[in-house]
């Protein structure tokens, strides 16, 4: 019972972290039709500067503090100077763009940080495991499930209660309107490409005491997220909420009791979504 | 017209005829080129003909560089019953990944080839008893032709000419039938095209099975090439290679993938050779591309040829 309540709770944990990288896909999606391959560069260089400022300054909550800021740097440059010169092109120029700087940034974190796989310590203060009903939970997993929870429920409050929440909930569902009532979707855009990006990074951060640090983690982590976004139907916070959490147990259980068939689980829920359900959990049929 | 672009194919012929003469480094660099120009010309036919785009092709080569390798290695088939064997399996992998993955199009289509791309090369790096892993599959014997072996380099390059120009003779054939009008007729207004009657979703199947199977000739030679393959041609890179190699020459064109195969090659070579992160410089080439010559080098070629015809 208690192993499989470590396998339910390490789940759990997975699926926060994916959380972290298909909410601001599902969302740049859904905004702007245009699915972010360089989006697990972005959790790959939160995780990378997360390790470097650790080291520099000794302090895991410095790190944290700081790791998404190049992040939301480069992803607002990627959006006003690269991406949206090509928005009066079909959306799948945009995705290619995004596609060439996979490997600009690729090569870029090899080339300062090398190839060779870091790791960042847990901090002491979330050092150890607490015990609960016999089984062992250690506290930095349950911190990530903690903040994936937080960063999920104020992501609910900006877009559900705050006005520039309704503004970019109004942009998704009709742009071309949302642009007649005087929002300035240009702009919504790039806010949100930063946005998404940066809690991408985030979650590149936070995982790196859990997933380490590789050259290669992007497109570890956005498989994955692909899968949640697929299953969760785009554009939806709520579809990409559910289906990471889904996808995340899935996968872990899936290892656990089946090996040998653990990759094609996860595959396998892709596939009958698909035929049941091909815009996923939440989403809306778009033409 | 007719008859200019016969002299044309007949000037390509000799060109690929006489290349053994330039030695056996060029020979092979070429005959690289030839085979991965086969794989971008596969995935041409989606992404240029037929609007799918496609991001994960990589697995139809790839499943059929090891289908040869293993069965030459593990049973000792010769490559020639590996090849179509090769070419089967690839085809049948697309059928059933295309399946699913034409239930939606544009940008999950996108995310969910990709998606099942990277399930194959995740089996190859897990199931290393038959496929060796990350470390590769080695002992793979040339088969021989006619009582020459494909060792010898010569033999090897004009197998693969012969094979490019067979691909390249099959897809122009294809593009010019009415199944390929259908396919460029999805591609410009699918919605049209759906009105009009045509069973939309089977054609897209149709196609895409066709570049699977296209691809999976291209692997088949690739194991003749290489003679050891390893989970590395499953990767999701070679996709994203094969992508950059369709649109810097010019997707929807004949030609413009293997421009484009030659141009990435070389410059993976040339640059590679002074500058490690060679990825930095192809990516930002290839953004630049997608900029400002979203026609590609060949598109580009077309348009001026075209212009300079009007003046």
């Amino acid at each position: 019972m208690q192993i499989v309540a470590i396998q339910l709770f390490n789940g759990l944990v997975y699926g926060m972290l994916l959380f972290l990288m298909s909410a601001g896909l599902s969302l740049i999606f859904g905004l702007m039709n245009v699915v972010n391959i360089s989006h697990g560069s972005f959790f790959m260089l939160g995780a990378f500067v997360a390790v470097a400022v650790a080291q520099a300054t000794g302090s895991f909550w410095v790190a944290l503090a700081v790791a998404w800021i190049p992040a939301v740097a480069l992803g607002a440059v990627v959006e006003r100077v690269f991406l949206r010169t090509l928005y009066a092109r079909g959306h799948l120029d945009q995705v290619l763009l995004t596609f060439g700087f996979t490997f600009v940034f690729t090569d870029l974190v090899r080339w300062i940080w090398g190839p060779d796989f870091r790791s960042l310590d847990v901090p002491a203060a979330l050092q150890g495991a607490v015990e609960i009903a016999g089984a062992l939970f250690p506290i930095y997993r349950l911190f990530l499930v903690g903040f994936g929870a937080a960063v999920a429920l104020g992501l609910w409050l900006f877009l559900d209660r705050s006005r520039l929440g309704a503004m970019v909930r109004a942009a998704v569902d009709d742009s071309a309107t949302a642009a007649g009532l005087g929002i300035n979707v240009s702009l919504l855009f790039a806010g949100v490409f930063a946005l998404g990006v940066g809690l991408a990074a985030l979650g590149g951060a936070v995982a790196a005491p859990v997933l380490g640090v590789y050259s290669g983690l992007d497109i570890d982590i956005l498989i994955p997220s692909f899968i949640v976004v697929v299953i969760g139907g785009t554009g939806s916070l709520r579809g990409a909420f559910i289906a990471s959490l889904f996808v995340g147990l899935i996968d872990t259980l899936g290892k656990a009791y089946f090996p040998d068939f653990a990759l094609f689980v996860v595959y396998l829920l892709m596939v009958v979504m698909l035929l049941s359900r091909p815009h996923g959990l939440f989403g809306i049929a778009r033409a | 017209m007719v008859l200019r672009r016969a002299v044309l194919h007949g000037v390509a012929l000799l060109a690929l005829a006489a290349v053994p003469l330039a030695g056996d480094y060029t020979a092979g660099l070429i005959a690289e080129v030839l085979v991965f120009a086969i794989f971008a010309m596969s995935l041409d036919l989606l992404i240029g003909y037929t609007g799918l785009m496609s991001f994960g092709h990589a697995a139809f080569f790839g499943l059929s560089a090891y289908v040869v390798t293993i069965l030459g290695v593990h049973l000792g088939w010769s490559g020639w019953w590996g090849l179509p064997a090769g070419v089967a399996l690839s085809a049948a992998a697309a059928a059933v990944v295309g399946y699913f993955c034409i239930r939606v199009s544009g940008i999950p289509f996108l995310m969910l080839t990709m998606a099942f791309s990277q399930l194959f090369y995740s089996v190859s790096v897990r199931w290393r008893d038959v496929t060796g892993g990350t470390d590769g599959l080695t002992g793979f014997e040339r088969p021989a032709l006619f009582g020459l072996s494909l060792d010898d380099r010569t033999t090897l390059y004009y197998v693969i000419a012969a094979g490019f120009a067979l691909a390249y003779w099959f897809l122009r054939r294809v593009i010019a039938s009415p199944l390929g009008a259908i396919f460029i007729g999805i591609r410009e207004n699918e919605a049209r095209m759906r009105a009009v009657g045509f069973p939309v979703q089977r054609f897209k199947l149709i196609a895409f099975v066709i570049g699977g199977g296209v691809a999976g000739f291209s692997g088949a030679l690739y194991a003749f090439f290489n003679a050891y393959v390893s989970s590395e041609i499953l990767h999701w890179a070679l996709s994203g290679d094969a992508i950059i190699m369709v649109i810097l020459g010019g997707a929807g064109t004949m030609i413009g993938p293997v421009a484009g195969t030659a141009i990435f090659l070389l410059l993976k070579y040339f640059v590679s050779t002074h500058f490690q992160y060679w990825l930095l410089v192809v990516g930002g080439i290839f953004i630049a591309c997608v900029m400002f010559l979203p026609q590609g080098v060949w598109g580009l070629v077309v348009q001026r040829v075209a212009a300079w015809k009007r003046t």
